[in-house]
């Protein structure tokens, strides 16, 4: 037993002192960073992650127009704002485009980006709507949250408008606030909507009473349109204050 | 010294002498039928063989369809484990007999029907290959290698190229075959019932998949243009009815509707509605559904992955539900609940076809009596005292019990261990289990929906026989009723797009009987005329009876609603969802709906088995211990070309949304 222990420190002694040789090839040491805007540099309120939107990156020089060779595409998912930064990434020219979210398609060419060193790009997307807010989001008496919205719609050359879809009342505990997380006890079930009420005021209200006090919940609506992903578009994230 | 040549063939490959005799060509045969991609009992998440062939199917796609759901699996599951190029290769095969075989028409005994038999295998596996991916490579001959790699690569026909190829290889099939097979084998009326099948799928992509075509350089990898939709429901309905020329029909071997619903599945191997089954044997091939899907109570190990949704029963006749909503309805006008007797009164008078789908409460299997409570009513409360619903119905609320006031006052719940809970000592003595021992407790164990489903379990098996990997009961692929139901929608498709009457048949009036005969053999209520079956709106969830299934208009949802009551946990209407393009919108901020029974303790008494019998209340709501809200994600529609096959053939391109 004892011999075998032996063999086996003298083994590990072997193996550590063998060739380990650190690889010559450069590290991902390019970054890239910037905004998803609509027309007007107004940043897309979107989600974290890449469940709203994301930008799919393809590396066009490995395969430099060889056909023989497939280029497959990495994702770069967003954040809830509308930015993005990945600061380890590869140098090189990439396609950019950003895809699935709750916007006209984006042109199919994408963006051609060489990425050597910091980069910074912003991409300008037209989002189906715009959704503001009419009245904040308030406390009722009766401790509900209640919210009003209303929505326009956005048009973009050669295109058909999407029919809207439903409106959601997203309420959360986090400021991580929108279809991705939200409290399903207290956000209520989307509400049908379509197109004629473009303009009009909408109400919203939680399907329950909010259950904690001293505490602040994080409220956001989103609608979205009947487009292949669903995907919604929001207003800006609100604070209701729920007092003692 | 002696050296001795050694020059002889090897052993361990095959050569043509090898297969094309008898013997030869029935094992070469017997290996394709093996690794044909059938969704049967060993269908798995594991992408090492495609999704096939592989134990431990506790998750399959009906936990997404709204038919079941199961601990393991909560969420949305899609199963796309990347199926190609096991699929390439039993084409491969198949190609190696259509290409060699010829040679040997004449000498071989039947070349001309393992011709065609290996074709239909071919058109079998290249149909699951499209339904995956749209359009995929058509290969066939059998590839050799050449000077260069490229000259291996093949890239993707158009959709409808792949379905007229499948279309073209099952109609040789029909010409081709004799009228009778052995058990598990193809013959002329398999090759027709599959191709009703297929046909029927080329129809619906054509008519409903517009929104989610894909080209490229012209060339339609997913999508089928709409103008072929008639011209393929044509071809559905003429292969189905083929079929009845075959000698199937819809099995009635037992006049207990019930039982003779379950038989159709256990009695699989002499019923005349199997059209293509698959057949295990203990030594060779088994699988565990008897394990992983009954009830803890009926297995020695594993179990209760088998949790049927409230919002498929909802679909069935013989239960209260309001007709406005489409929703069984367990409180009267004021919102108060009915009581019923228990257990199982609420589906005392259910359609035959849903008591031989599930499990009902208070009946006995395999020697267990299925116990199915979630709390009990203090013996304080009187049963005929009104009692509001503790909880909204509302598809979104997911409120716990515990919150209401009366609930917490009044109900007895427990989080104990099912086997070693407390029982309630009542005023007479009887000690009444709080927790139905099959559940649903407050744990994700036993079910999660207050449902165990019924259907291929073998209930001749005891509990002590219920192990792994010992299962041998046969799975049917094809059976005859789904071959009356490709004609009723295929037939309804064409009366309501301007083909009122195909081959001397009135298409309307056709679906209308066949789907009448698919009722009345369930026991379900019949279709009174076939203006039933119209072009008026259809009812969407929570509008009235099948709102739940989405579909065009009223006529193609009846349609719809009796596929999902009769082709349930067959791995039909995962497909079906897929192919009508409707899973979008049908799961869609879905969350799955469950029964949950309250006993009062109040005048029950014990049963036989030690259950409690009694007046009960039933509870229905979204399931308190799988409320996850599920979406279906449109890249599915097409799944994702398997980077890895893209990369060693740079031809194919990839779908949409990848």
């Amino acid at each position: 037993m004892k011999n075998y222990i032996i063999y086996l420190v003298l083994l590990l002694v072997t193996l550590s002192f063998s060739n380990c040789e650190i690889d010559k090839y450069e590290g991902p040491e390019a970054s890239i960073e910037g905004k998803i805007l609509d027309v007007n540099g107004t940043m897309l309120q979107t989600e974290q992650g890449g469940g709203n939107m994301k930008l799919k990156m393809e590396e066009l020089s490995w395969a430099a127009n060889d056909s023989t060779i497939a280029v497959i595409p990495t994702y770069l998912t967003v954040k809830q704002d509308g930015s993005f930064n990945n600061s380890k990434i590869f140098s090189g020219e990439y396609r950019i485009t950003p895809i699935e979210g709750p916007f006209y398609p984006y042109n199919e060419e994408g963006e051609i980006v060489n990425i050597n060193g910091p980069t910074t790009i912003n991409f300008e997307i037209t989002p189906y709507l715009n959704v503001e807010w009419v009245t904040e989001p308030y406390l009722t008496a009766d401790n509900f949250i209640e919210a009003e919205v209303r929505f326009s719609r956005n048009s973009k050359d050669g295109m058909s408008a999407p029919d809207l879809n439903d409106a959601r009342l997203y309420i959360s505990t986090t400021q991580y606030c929108g279809n991705n997380n939200y409290d399903s006890q207290l956000a209520a079930t989307p509400s049908a909507i379509d197109n004629s009420q473009e303009g009009q005021t909408i109400k919203l209200i939680s399907s329950t009473a909010v259950k904690y006090t001293g505490t602040s919940y994080y409220v956001r609506v989103g609608i979205n349109c009947q487009d292949a992903y669903k995907n919604y578009n929001y207003t800006d994230i609100k604070t209701v204050v729920v007092g003692q | 010294m002696s050296c001795q040549e050694l020059d002889i063939p090897p052993k361990n490959i095959l050569t043509n002498e090898d297969i094309y005799n008898e013997g030869g060509i029935k094992a070469y045969m017997a290996g394709m039928y093996n690794h044909i991609p059938m969704e049967d009992f060993n269908v798995t998440s594991d992408s090492r063989y495609g999704g096939f062939y592989y134990w431990g199917n506790y998750k399959w796609g009906q936990v997404s369809t709204g038919e079941t759901v199961c601990r393991n699996n909560r969420g949305i599951y899609i199963p796309h484990a990347g199926y190609w190029k096991q699929g390439y290769q039993v084409i491969r095969n198949a190609n190696v007999l259509i290409e060699s075989l010829p040679d040997y028409i004449g000498s071989l005994n039947g070349a001309e029907e393992w011709i065609a038999e290996a074709r239909f295998i071919r058109a079998y596996t290249y149909f699951y290959m499209v339904k995956c991916f749209g359009g995929v490579a058509i290969i066939d001959k059998v590839q050799e290698l050449g000077a260069t790699e490229s000259d291996l690569w093949v890239a993707r026909s158009s959709h409808k190229d792949c379905y007229d190829f499948i279309l073209a290889d099952l109609d040789y099939a029909i010409e081709n075959m004799s009228a009778t097979s052995e058990k598990g084998r193809a013959n002329k009326y398999v090759a027709a019932a599959l191709k009703s099948r297929v046909a029927l799928f080329a129809g619906s992509y054509a008519r409903y998949g517009s929104t989610y075509e894909h080209s490229v350089d012209g060339v339609m990898l997913c999508g089928i243009p709409a103008e072929n939709a008639n011209g393929y429901f044509e071809q559905a309905w003429d292969a189905a009815t083929m079929v009845e020329e075959g000698g199937f029909a819809l099995y009635q071997g037992n006049s207990d509707l019930e039982e003779n619903f379950a038989e159709v599945f256990t009695k699989a191997d002499v019923s005349s509605e199997s059209v293509f089954i698959r057949q295990y044997d203990y030594v060779n091939y088994v699988h565990e559904f008897d394990v992983l899907y009954s009830p803890p109570r009926m297995t020695t190990t594993y179990g209760d992955r088998y949790n049927v949704t409230l919002d498929w029963v909802e679909l069935f006749d013989g239960l209260p539900i309001d007709p406005t909503t489409g929703k069984l309805n367990p409180v009267d006008n004021a919102g108060n609940y009915f009581t019923y007797d228990g257990p199982g009164g609420l589906y005392k008078n259910a359609e035959p076809r849903l008591r031989g789908s599930i499990l009902v409460p208070g009946k006995t299997y395999k020697g267990v009596e299925l116990d199915i409570r979630r709390g009990i009513i203090d013996e304080t409360i009187d049963p005929s005292t009104l009692i509001q619903k503790f909880v909204p119905d509302d598809y979104s609320s997911t409120a716990k019990y515990t919150e209401n006031a009366w609930f917490a006052a009044n109900v007895e719940i427990t989080g104990d261990n099912i086997y070693s809970q407390t029982p309630l000592e009542i005023s007479t003595g009887a000690k009444l289990n709080i927790t139905g021992l099959d559940g649903p407790r407050t744990s994700k164990h036993n079910t999660l929906t207050g449902f165990h489903g019924r259907k291929w379990l073998d209930m001749s098996m005891s509990v002590a026989e219920t192990k792994l990997h010992v299962s041998t009961a046969s799975w049917i692929d094809i059976r005859y009723a789904e071959v009356l139901l490709n004609r009723a929608e295929a037939a309804l498709e064409l009366s309501q797009n301007g083909v009122a009457s195909h081959e001397g048949a009135d298409m309307q009036n056709d679906a209308f009987e066949v789907i009448n005969q698919i009722r009345s053999r369930g026991g379900a209520t019949l279709l009174t005329s076939a203006s039933e079956l119209s072009t008026a709106a259809a009812y969407t969830r929570g509008t009235g009876p099948g709102g739940f299934v989405l579909a065009p208009n009223r006529g193609l949802q009846l349609v719809r609603v009796e596929r999902y009551k009769e082709l349930a946990f067959e791995h039909k209407l995962y497909w079906d969802l897929r192919r009508w393009f409707t899973f979008d919108t049908q799961i869609y901020n879905y969350r799955r709906r469950m029964v949950s029974p309250f006993l009062f303790a109040k005048g029950a008494s014990l049963s036989s088995a030690g259950n409690p019998i009694g007046q009960y209340i039933y509870d229905i709501r979204i399931c308190e211990q799988a409320s996850d809200n599920l979406n279906f994600e449109t890249k599915y529609y097409y799944e994702m070309i398997p980077t890895g096959e893209i990369k060693t053939n740079p031809l194919l391109e990839q779908n949409d949304q990848y």
